[in-house]
């Protein structure tokens, strides 16, 4: 508990500073003597610079350079017979287990793609990046970073008249920890709720070139009281907040920050009196005026908003590693419909049927709105112009999206940071990767008593640190010379220790994107390689390339076993409705 | 919206259907890029198109001037299914899979964003005369609704959409009658039938896995009474129903698209499909104990049967697997006006066109499954103009009796995998050949005392003895029932000529890979095409087709536009067809390379 405690003080501390990094005031690391010197060469500005507007909307365009864009570059690289980074985006799972059923682990062994996917288009794989890295200078680096393209975003969506679309504001979002209370609620009464969550490895690693911060929000009735009135109640959302979390994750339980009952009038601790606690046992309605709002496993409540900020890897003037206030991209999702678990598995297998008959992908996209990835959600992107400025992203640059959240196996309701959040009260709080501990994922086979953690796993399944099985600096820390994994190294160490790079491959990672925003090559790929990889193919031959043995296959889960979780029995059967 | 520009597409579109008329442009080439023909330019309104025409000449190839009208368009998102031609000139059409996100209201304030059955009212597509096309849709609004150039687009029922039996429209529901599987949003094939009175009966499937049908009430002016879902316990269950037609005697016949193409896949514990049919019968779905029977599925199945078509209870309604229609994936099924002949369509990929000969009019109980065997044209590998001739080889003889016993014995368990293996499809092949097939130095017997390799393993049988299977992406094949029915009662001479239609999808594939008996040009293929087929009367005094003959052919392909990679101006994956009292197509899209699906309305030179 006391662990928590502290996390808590590092989050209020952080409020105060008037710094614009969302940073961590108790450096847990010992600086090396490498990161001392850049620091010292580095001007950091008092509070950021603001980014002009972009042209925001990009014009149709006629053609395409890859209708098999959902297919992201990770998908091309080599497994040498041997390494499985495949298993993070394919699971199967035990039949209609879950609403999702896509049951796709298949594809952790083979290259299953359409004609047109066998070409790996993500051709900035291959660019060597290194000379135009070292024509930028550290310090245009952290000039860059340091600029909020955020706010402007926002003024200039609601100031564009004829703008359809929705427009997500989080006053002082740019500032990350400082736009939220003290349990990642935000300061400026939008409702967005920030939480703590574990990166999913390993794009979303800093060390791989991104930092990332994720917002729930529910619609109003889930923030409005029942038995007195409607008014809002905080207690009623938090509440709400923690049954979806207990059902996202199909706990049975979840702490929760003290909760007064009597805002809603159900005894959702069941011990027989409506009182404040810290615990609910997961009910079968959600509270408030959502009452009327059944709990289903794995699947969040129609009207549910995620955004989702893609940033560089932010470093403060005490040389950590955070969020800076430039983002890469801005990603808004909206569940539009919900469809039961019923319904999904219709739609599924749908989505099997197409790719059966070789069907290249089709998606809705609404314009303003966002692309329908046709499972009930909405998604909208924003993305950098040449000047850094946030702009929409073009039809193409949005199927890069579709992907990973439509038909992978391994997401729950097509999304994967809420199930990766640190389970209960202490996780409602801006992200923090200080002091967390390297969870392990959820297995039946693992128990709360075997302590591998999931990056410590996925580093020894992938063999290297990234899905290109390369990050010379991972490599470096935590691998043997014959490439086996320096457990010893691993040890004890936290999840910011394991997954953020030195100051040195931070600014280089981040000068290697400034180069693809410098080019506007997104549909070539958003992957900042310092230089080409060299464990991804270029073209897949289905009869030649090798698949990946079955034993090496790997049933992981998305969600993880944080200490003290009360995670029911691994693969509850969703029960099918009498009618 | 550019006013100039429309006017532009309404012109080449009209000039298109007057040079139609005079049927002898054929050597244009490709239908293609449509607007070319734009030159002749004549005003549209001059109608009656196709009356001046001597067109037998260039009937059999001569696509150039085909007659292409834009007559409706689907929602974003979905294809048009299921459509059907009633008896009161009404057209069924079901929209299947539109997007969810669709907020668009129609004129009578239905949002089109799940499965819907509907009907073109307003109009008699027997009497449908000259037709002005409709435009390309072009604004949201446009593209969310279902225009039609005729009538109006009525929608009848829509996915879970309360039901009197207490169930949801879509609800698939398990053998035991009461746990819902799931709920689909995939409407197929319609039939409407009398129901004794004024009204009918309009049954639909329900294109999922395990598959479903519903059944509605229509009073004469379409008001709706929503009924239920037909109970298959009774057959086991059914599996992916797709397109269909009704039988002269009345019956719907609905479609088991099977997409197993290997039955080994059936016992493949990892396959979600076989493991929803063993959910469906209450077996364990870890295969643990008896799974379900591969050759359960994929027939033409029979709706109605023992006179239960207009039952007044929809649970009383009875069902008849049609074992001796083959097994493999069904499109659907069309019965000739000899009450014997069958046409049979197999979706998918290295696919087979079948026919089935019944013993006796009007039992299809017993007979012969024949496979067509093609010869290209030769030197022509244009899919505007290749035609084949068709030779029948016979594939199987049996009863549906022998053949639903023989089934039975394959009853088993995951473990025990019991199928028709690829040894025993050589064997049957070398017996009924007397030849020795795979070069084991003998020919080989039939391995069983029946002909169930030929019924049950149809696609496989058909290839070892030598009929085509290279089709791809066969759809739907179909006639007009009444200019059939006139041509044969005629004394099925030529001149009142009735003509058999077939889509086929997409000419790509196993048609275009430069080797076998069908080798097209895939340059477009990917658009698809559709046949003609000309009935002609046999040596037996049965219904026959010998050619196979290209109607009208989808493209150009642009294939790096990022949306209409086919043409907008012509077929794209030609999947449902009918055609009406007029000889005129209604001509289905199912496809992806148009932003909106369309129903054409094709006017052959070859009439």
């Amino acid at each position: 508990m006391k662990y928590f405690i502290s996390l808590i003080l590092i989050m209020l501390s952080a409020c105060d500073s008037s710094t614009s990094i969302s940073e961590i005031t108790e450096p847990t690391t010992q600086q090396s003597s490498d990161d001392a010197q850049i620091l010292a060469s580095l001007k950091f500005p008092s509070s950021p610079a603001r980014s002009g507007r972009a042209v925001l909307r990009q014009a149709h365009a006629e053609n395409i350079y890859n209708a098999e864009a959902v297919i992201p570059p990770q998908c091309y690289t080599k497994h040498d017979g041997e390494y499985n980074p495949c298993m993070t985006c394919h699971q199967s799972y035990d039949y209609r287990s879950r609403p999702n059923t896509m049951s796709d682990g298949g594809l952790q062994h083979v290259y299953a793609f359409s004609d047109l996917g066998t070409h790996n288009h993500w051709q900035n794989l291959f660019e060597d990046r290194r000379p135009r890295i070292a024509k930028i200078s550290d310090q245009a680096v952290i000039d860059y970073i340091y600029t909020d393209n955020y706010s402007p975003l926002i003024e200039q969506l609601k100031s564009t008249a004829d703008w359809q679309g929705p427009i997500p504001e989080i006053k002082n979002l740019h500032l990350g920890a400082a736009a939220f209370d003290e349990h990642g609620m935000a300061k400026d009464g939008s409702h967005w709720v920030a939480f703590n969550y574990k990166p999913l490895p390993s794009t979303f690693w800093p060390t791989n070139g991104s930092s990332d911060d994720v917002m729930i929000r529910l619609p109003a009735k889930f923030r409005q009281t029942s038995c007195k009135n409607k008014d809002y109640s905080r207690d009623t959302y938090l509440a709400n907040l923690g049954i979806l979390e207990a059902a996202i994750k199909d706990l049975s339980r979840i702490s929760v920050p003290a909760i007064d009952e009597n805002a809603f009038c159900e005894d959702l601790n069941q011990d027989g009196k409506l009182s404040v606690i810290s615990e609910i046992i997961r009910p079968t309605h959600y509270v408030g005026q959502a009452g009327d709002e059944a709990v289903t496993v794995m699947l969040y409540p129609i009207h549910t908003e995620f955004l989702h900020s893609v940033r560089y890897v932010g470093i403060s003037k005490d040389g950590d590693i955070g969020l800076p206030p430039r983002m890469k991209e801005l990603r808004y999702m909206n569940k539009f419909a919900f469809f039961p678990p019923t319904h999904l598995v219709s739609q599924y297998g749908n989505e099997n049927q197409e790719k059966i008959e070789g069907l290249l992908p089709q998606f809705i996209n609404r314009g303003d709105k966002g692309t329908d990835n046709s499972f009930g959600w909405m998604l909208l992107g924003f993305i950098e112009d040449q000047q850094g400025q946030l702009r929409m992203q073009s039809e193409e640059e949005n199927l890069f999206c579709m992907g990973c959240h439509t038909t992978i196996g391994s997401t729950i309701d097509q999304t994967f940071a809420f199930a990766r959040k640190l389970d209960g009260a202490p996780g409602w709080s801006y992200i923090n990767l200080k002091g967390m501990p390297d969870a392990p994922y959820v297995n039946a086979a693992n128990t709360k008593n075997d302590s591998e953690g999931e990056i410590a796993h996925y580093l020894k399944t992938v063999g290297g640190g990234n899905e290109f099985r390369e990050n010379d600096e991972i490599r470096e820390r935590f691998f043997h010379a014959d490439g086996s994994l320096n457990v010893a190294a691993i040890n004890g160490l936290d999840v910011y220790q394991l997954i953020t790079p030195s100051l040195r491959r931070a600014l280089d990672l981040n000068k290697a994107y400034m180069t693809i925003v410098a080019d506007q090559d997104f549909i070539h790929g958003r992957d900042a390689n310092l230089q080409p990889v060299r464990n991804v193919y270029s073209e897949i031959d289905p009869e030649s390339t090798p698949v990946l043995p079955g034993d090496k296959k790997v049933q992981w889960d998305i969600r993880l076993r944080w200490p003290n979780s009360s995670l029911n029995s691994v693969e509850t059967a969703l029960p099918l409705s009498a009618k | 919206m550019n006013k100039k520009l429309l006017s532009v597409s309404i012109a080449s579109i009209l000039a298109l259907g007057l040079s139609a008329c005079g049927g002898d442009d054929g050597d244009n080439g490709a239908t293609g890029p449509q607007g070319n023909a734009g030159q002749n330019g004549a005003p549209g309104s001059p109608g009656s198109p196709g009356a001046p025409g001597t067109p037998g000449a260039n009937g059999e190839d001569g696509n150039g001037g085909a007659s292409l009208k834009r007559l409706a368009s689907a929602p974003l998102g979905a294809e048009f299914t299921g459509i059907f031609l009633n008896s009161d000139g009404v057209v069924f059409s079901n929209i299947q899979h539109p997007s969810s996100s669709n907020t668009t209201t129609d004129v009578d304030g239905k949002v089109i964003n799940k499965g819907t059955i509907g009907a073109f009212v307003g109009v008699d597509f027997n009497n449908l005369g000259n037709v002005a096309a409709m435009d390309m849709p072009i604004t949201e609004a446009d593209k969310e609704r279902v225009l039609s150039a005729v009538g109006n687009y009525m929608v009848l029922a829509q996915q879970s959409d309360a039901l009197v039996s207490g169930k949801e429209m879509g609800d698939i529901i398990a053998a035991d009658g009461s746990t819902l599987l799931k709920s689909s949003n995939d409407p197929d094939f319609n039939a409407a039938v009398s129901d004794g009175g004024t009204g009918y009966f309009l049954y639909s499937n329900w294109e999922d896995r395990p598959g479903g049908m519903s059944r509605i009430a229509l009073t004469s002016s379409y008001g709706v009474t929503q009924e239920g879902m037909i109970d298959f316990s009774s057959v086991k269950g059914t599996w992916v129903n797709c397109f269909g037609t009704l039988s002269p005697w009345g019956t719907p016949l609905t479609s088991e698209e099977l997409y197993f193409d290997n039955t080994a896949d059936w016992y493949n514990i990892n396959n979600n499909e076989a493991k929803s049919i063993a959910e469906y019968l209450g077996l364990p779905t870890d295969g643990s104990g008896a799974w379900g029977n591969p050759y359960n599925y994929g027939y033409i199945m029979e709706i109605g049967t023992e006179g239960t078509v207009a039952a007044a209870n929809v649970a009383d309604v009875k069902v008849n697997k049609l074992e001796l229609l083959g097994r493999f994936s069904h499109e659907n099924a069309i019965v000739m006006p000899d009450l014997r002949t069958v046409f049979l369509s197999d979706d998918g990929g290295n696919t087979v066109f079948f026919k089935f000969v019944a013993d006796t009019a009007s039992d299809l109980s017993a007979g012969k499954l024949y496979a067509a065997k093609v010869t290209q044209s030769a030197g022509v590998s244009d899919p505007a103009e290749a035609a084949f001739a068709v030779e029948w080889v016979l594939i199987a003889t049996g009863t549906e009796a022998a053949i639903e016993a023989a089934i039975a014995s394959f009853d088993g368990t995951v473990g025990e995998a019991k199928q028709i293996t690829a040894q025993q499809i050589n064997d049957y092949a070398e017996a009924k050949l007397n030849q020795d097939l795979d070069t084991s130095g003998t020919i080989a017997s039939n391995p069983f005392a029946d002909d169930r390799i030929g019924f049950l393993e149809s696609r496989k049988a058909a290839a070892a003895l030598g009929a085509t299977a290279e089709f791809n992406k066969m759809e739907g094949v179909n006639i007009n029932r009444g200019l059939a029915d006139a041509w044969w009662s005629n004394g099925a001479a030529n001149g009142a000529q009735a003509y058999m239609y077939m889509a086929m999808s997409d000419t790509t594939g196993a048609m275009s890979d430069g080797a076998g008996a069908i080798q097209l040009d895939g340059t477009n293929g990917k658009c698809g095409a559709v046949y003609r087929m000309k009935l002609v009367k046999n040596s037996a005094g049965l219904v026959d087709v010998t050619t196979l003959a290209p109607a009208v052919v989808g493209g150009p392909y642009y294939g790096s536009r990022s949306t209409n990679r086919c043409n907008t101006n012509n077929i794209s994956n030609p999947d449902n067809l009918i055609i009406l009292d007029d000889g005129r197509v209604l001509i289905g899209e199912d496809t992806g390379n148009h932003q909106n699906n369309i129903i054409w309305l094709f006017e052959d030179p070859a009439l």
